[in-house]
């Protein structure tokens, strides 16, 4: 009995030591958090591109770079140069470990300046992993990334947007960031890597991933794998769709003149 | 935006009424003026940012339901000559073939888009020049028709020794004795450069069957139609099988726009006078011609391109 009792006065103490440890124990929030609306991109008949709006959480006072990274691949590229006066493809360079889009959206409107080894972000970063291959003897490795880059933002699948993430609203020792950017036309389906990343004073202090997910679906889904998987039954159906409206646009304009 | 439409093959997104505008308005001057269209079509496509080898396959399947709306005509008004057209057939579909393999070993080394733009300005330059020389001489001898014209002038050298190689054969419906191995050649070049091109190749057709066979102009007009819906229909069944470039919703946007064009520009030709009609086509295959001259000769934004469609 005198048992129970001391049993029945030490529980209170066990369970407020519990708690104490359960406190001490918890893992510290995460400087970075992160959210993507959608999260999930769909190339239908009308697509004509989507923006994709980023949120997230850091630490007040610090800046955040949210970085949207497509698959890395290998690229052929065709080198243009004079030949016989007329401007044509002389000569062909293979790229490597450069991704098929990159996006780099700051808080900080003077990111993205920093060049050489300290370079975490942006193109520098790119460019530190990107290799080339054939016919680079003309152009520097600088010269053929500038042009490259330059390439890839006339089809908007590369871009740099200081500035493009804002502080909506702080509280406490947190602080709300938003953006968007604009997934293009020409963006091929796969899944891209969406990193947001804390910097304070050049230095990484968290970052959090999350994952876009850009599918083809609906008529295009269908056309496009008929075309490459069953291209004669894909050819017979141009053909006969083209008859057909051919024949029945020549039969109703006839129709109309005898009615006249 | 309102109107955008996907294209599956080529890998991005135009805008519906821009693409059947295009058509329509190709399609309106191919009602107004005779011609299949096509030499006009690939160019504007190239233009608008569609990859090349996506805008001439694309068009071969476009140019299939225009050509089949004008055969059902003429083949009505009895202007087909079938003997003539098989023979041009079976030398367009040799020639079609061999065009369809030349692109894709140009596709592999990397000249199809330049080879494609260098064939087009050398012939919408001829044609153009040649056409717009034509119109005026005409214009200044007045009201002369072609079919007169023809009757006077001499047979040209072509014809002559068309008229000596073997195997000669009377072709009933056109009026006209030659050897079964000229139509048969003329079909294999046009065919293939309707391939390299994406055109349906009436514009360099009719005047060889005018010219080099001495076909009447309204026989050379419905057995051309009639040749080149079987043409075009092997080069589109050809790009798809062996480059996959066929897009059918850019083909179907531009058919559709095409042959209703067709159709309005047919009932407008009857406002103009001929020779009218030929420069201001003459003027617009130059212009389309000079763009794609420039573009060949003046440094470009960005000396580097991505091989292929993607």
């Amino acid at each position: 009995m005198a048992l129970l009792d001391e049993r029945r006065h030490r529980a209170p103490m066990t369970l407020g030591a519990l708690s104490l440890l359960l406190v001490v124990a918890r893992p510290s929030p995460a400087l970075a958090d992160l959210r993507l609306t959608p999260d999930s991109v769909r190339i239908g008949a009308f697509f004509d591109g989507e923006w994709v709006r980023v949120s997230g959480e850091i630490p007040r006072g610090s800046q955040a770079i949210v970085e949207v990274v497509g698959k890395r691949i290998e690229e052929q590229l065709l080198r243009k140069g004079r030949h016989w006066d007329i401007w044509m493809n002389v000569g062909e360079i293979d790229i490597e470990h450069a991704p098929c889009l990159y996006f780099g959206l700051t808080t900080d409107p003077s990111e993205f300046t920093r060049a050489g080894a300290d370079a975490e972000f942006g193109y520098t970063a790119l460019q530190k992993r990107a290799c080339f291959a054939g016919d680079v003897a003309r152009w520097s490795h600088d010269e053929i990334f500038s042009k490259f880059v330059k390439l890839k933002e006339r089809e908007k699948l590369y871009g740099l947007f200081p500035g493009a993430l804002r502080v909506a609203y702080s509280e406490g020792d947190r602080s709300r960031i938003e953006g968007k950017f604009r997934i293009p036309s020409r963006v091929a389906p796969g899944t891209y890597q969406v990193r947001l990343s804390v910097v304070n004073h050049g230095r990484i202090l968290d970052s959090e991933s999350a994952e876009l997910r850009i599918r083809i679906g609906g008529m295009p889904a269908f056309l496009a794998s008929m075309a490459h998987a069953h291209g004669a039954l894909y050819g017979v159906l141009a053909v006969a769709i083209a008859l057909v409206f051919g024949f029945l646009v020549g039969f109703v304009f006839k129709g109309r003149r005898r009615r006249r | 935006l309102f109107g955008s439409v996907y294209l599956p093959i080529a890998g991005h997104t135009v805008n519906l009424f821009a693409l059947l505008g295009l058509g329509g308005g190709v399609g309106l001057l191919s009602g107004l003026l005779g011609v299949g269209g096509g030499f006009l079509m690939t160019p504007l496509l190239i233009m608008t940012g569609i990859p090349p080898v996506v805008a001439a396959a694309s068009d071969s399947n476009q140019i299939v339901a225009a050509t089949a709306s004008g055969t059902y005509a003429h083949y009505r008004m009895g202007n087909v000559d079938v003997k003539l057209a098989l023979l041009l057939l079976v030398g367009g579909a040799i020639g079609g073939t061999a065009g369809v393999e030349i692109i894709k070993i140009l596709r592999q080394l990397g000249e199809a888009d330049l080879i494609i733009r260098i064939t087009y300005v050398l012939a919408l330059g001829i044609m153009g020049s040649y056409m717009l020389a034509e119109s005026i001489h005409s214009m200044r001898r007045g009201s002369m028709t072609p079919r007169r014209s023809r009757r006077r002038s001499k047979p040209s050298r072509l014809s002559r020794l068309a008229g000596s190689m073997p195997l000669q054969t009377h072709f009933e419906k056109s009026g006209v004795t030659h050897s079964v191995l000229v139509p048969f050649l003329l079909g294999g070049v046009v065919g293939m450069l309707a391939a390299i091109m994406g055109i349906g190749g009436g514009f360099i057709m009719v005047p060889a069957m005018l010219y080099i066979l001495r076909v009447p102009m309204h026989v050379a007009v419905g057995t051309n139609l009639f040749q080149e819906v079987f043409m075009c229909a092997n080069v589109t069944f050809m790009q798809s099988m062996t480059n996959h470039t066929v897009d059918l919703v850019l083909a179907i946007a531009l058919l559709i726009g095409s042959a209703l064009g067709a159709q309005v520009g047919a009932r407008l030709s009857r406002r103009f006078k001929a020779d009218q009609l030929k420069i201001l086509l003459a003027v617009i295959i130059l212009l389309v011609m000079a763009k794609m001259a420039l573009a060949l000769v003046l440094p470009p934004d960005l000396l580097l391109d991505i091989k292929g469609i993607r």
